[in-house]
């Protein structure tokens, strides 16, 4: 490589080149942003130069030798990466897909929990809880109250971890009816955050097609399908919708499947205009009703 | 590579979490398919080699081979882990963190000098594609190691049928010999294929 060639392309690297190189080889903080940032607007118009070799370098004067180059390099990657992690950073879309995923956790917690209770309270108790006159969550609300009891304290706290389940959801519908308008009107909020969830990001929601949309999250027994063949499943996370799950057994296969049409097309209107389409959504919920009923 | 009573050690600083015998920590095959294939077939020539890794994931193999190595280039496309791999490449001087899809090997070319050793460790449908194109950084001469997750191969074709097929399209780009190693002793339902770069072969086909 020639020498002007080697200087063109460290000009992204050291971009006060004029200045003479015993500058370079301590950038300070400041100018190394303006450096990362040279780098990342090159980089993303395609323009940026192959780095030439480490021995150019060296002879050149940039840096003293082999460790300087590469503890360079390493501060530029370092610096690039960051850059690039903020950049593709939805603030969004990430709170949904974690609040949603802390819901659901704490939903798991919490049932769990409360049947150990549950098995405390019958194996000390065995002729108590008998038929349905007592449910679980009148259980822990009595043992809330009682003081003296071991698992009181315990059952406060998970009548407590229900309220802020409350609390997170009601953030979960907001976020949601905000980022996915048009999803969150077809099949629910909470629906719409999980498959968000399963999908990763808007962007990946927008590209998938319907079948992916009727089968996310039931993936064990898709690959149970592809493998074994037995028969695929009908539906993933849409079955949480309640027109699926209350439709009759018979058309159940068929309401998630035109929901899941419907609810690709609503991912493409959230993501590439991201408002709601109301002549849209009333002629997609006339569709799904219609496949609710039996002939 | 240092071998102390049938443990593969790793000489550099110790991280949270390792598990450590005469004081260095142990490379644990069960973790890290670089050192499965140590165990069941050989050494990879890691010492003092520059390395190229694609799906570095959080860097825990990374670190390993950086100990070894004079410079890891470690390429992750995932923006969780990366958190992990930048904290880990502070904290070391020859790893170099790259936030960019291995399909496009365009975009991280400036970043990246020419390597000895190219590991991929990529759970895609298209693993052996993406090692064709970054082929472009492995000397002549260079290792190619390729771990294959054949689950995410797809399931329509049999087991030998997915190792054939990406075994000839290596040898296509240029791959002399590719070696088919089975690591399923640790790593279930994975395999490494291992290879030299000789490019010349190819333009005689």
């Amino acid at each position: 490589m020639a020498k002007n060639q080697v200087n063109r392309a460290f000009q992204y690297w050291y971009e006060a080149l004029q200045q003479g190189p015993a500058d370079f080889l301590t950038p300070t903080v400041s100018s190394m942003a303006d450096i990362i940032d040279n780098i990342q607007e090159s980089r993303d118009n395609s323009e940026l130069l192959p780095l030439p070799a480490w021995e150019e370098a060296v002879s050149a004067g940039f840096v003293p030798d082999r460790n300087g180059y590469l503890s360079l390099l390493r501060d530029v990657a370092i610096g690039l990466t960051i850059r690039d992690l903020e950049k593709r950073c939805d603030k969004d879309e990430a709170a949904l897909i974690h609040l949603i995923r802390i819901l659901d956790e704490i939903d798991q917690s919490i049932s769990r929990l409360s049947e150990k209770i549950e098995d405390y309270y019958i194996a000390l108790h065995p002729a108590g809880l008998s038929g349905n006159e007592r449910n679980i969550s009148s259980l822990i609300e009595s043992l809330a109250k009682d003081q003296t009891h071991p698992l009181s304290h315990l059952a406060g706290n998970i009548q407590r971890v229900r309220e802020s389940r409350t609390l997170i959801s009601q953030h979960v519908r907001d976020y949601a009816t905000k980022s996915l308008p048009n999803m969150s009107a077809l099949c629910g909020p909470l629906v719409s955050a999980r498959l968000l969830a399963g999908a990763g990001s808007k962007h990946h929601l927008a590209g998938m097609p319907a079948a992916s949309f009727q089968v996310l999250g039931a993936g064990p027994s898709l690959f149970m399908h592809l493998t074994s063949g037995t028969n695929p499943p009908k539906h993933g996370i849409i079955y949480q919708y309640k027109g699926v799950h209350h439709a009759k057994r018979r058309v159940r296969g068929r309401v998630s499947r035109v929901l899941a049409c419907q609810l690709a097309i609503a991912a493409r209107i959230d993501y590439f205009r991201g408002v709601p389409d109301d002549e849209f959504i009333r002629k997609a919920g006339e569709k799904i009703y219609r496949a609710g009923k039996p002939e | 590579m240092i071998w102390q009573d049938g443990k593969l050690l790793s000489p550099g600083a110790v991280l949270p979490g390792d598990r450590v015998y005469h004081g260095m920590r142990i490379w644990d095959p069960g973790h890290s398919k670089v050192a499965a294939l140590c165990h069941i077939h050989g050494e990879p020539p890691v010492t003092n080699a520059r390395i190229l890794y694609l799906g570095a994931a959080a860097g825990s193999t990374v670190s390993f081979l950086s100990d070894y190595a004079e410079v890891v280039y470690a390429v992750e496309f995932s923006p969780r882990p990366v958190r992990n791999l930048v904290r880990l490449a502070r904290a070391r001087k020859n790893i170099i963190p790259l936030f960019e899809d291995a399909r496009y090997p365009e975009r991280y070319l400036p970043f990246v000098e020419p390597v000895d050793l190219l590991i991929q460790d990529i759970a895609q449908r298209d693993q052996a594609d993406i090692a064709l194109r970054n082929l472009i950084f492995l000397k002549r001469g260079g290792d190619l190691i390729l771990f294959l997750k054949l689950l995410s191969m797809g399931t329509d074709k049999k087991r030998e049928d997915r190792i054939t097929e990406v075994v000839n399209v290596l040898e296509h780009g240029g791959i002399i010999d590719p070696i088919v190693l089975d690591l399923d002793r640790y790593h279930t339902g994975h395999v490494a294929v291992w290879g030299i770069y000789s490019p010349c072969n190819n333009l005689e086909k």
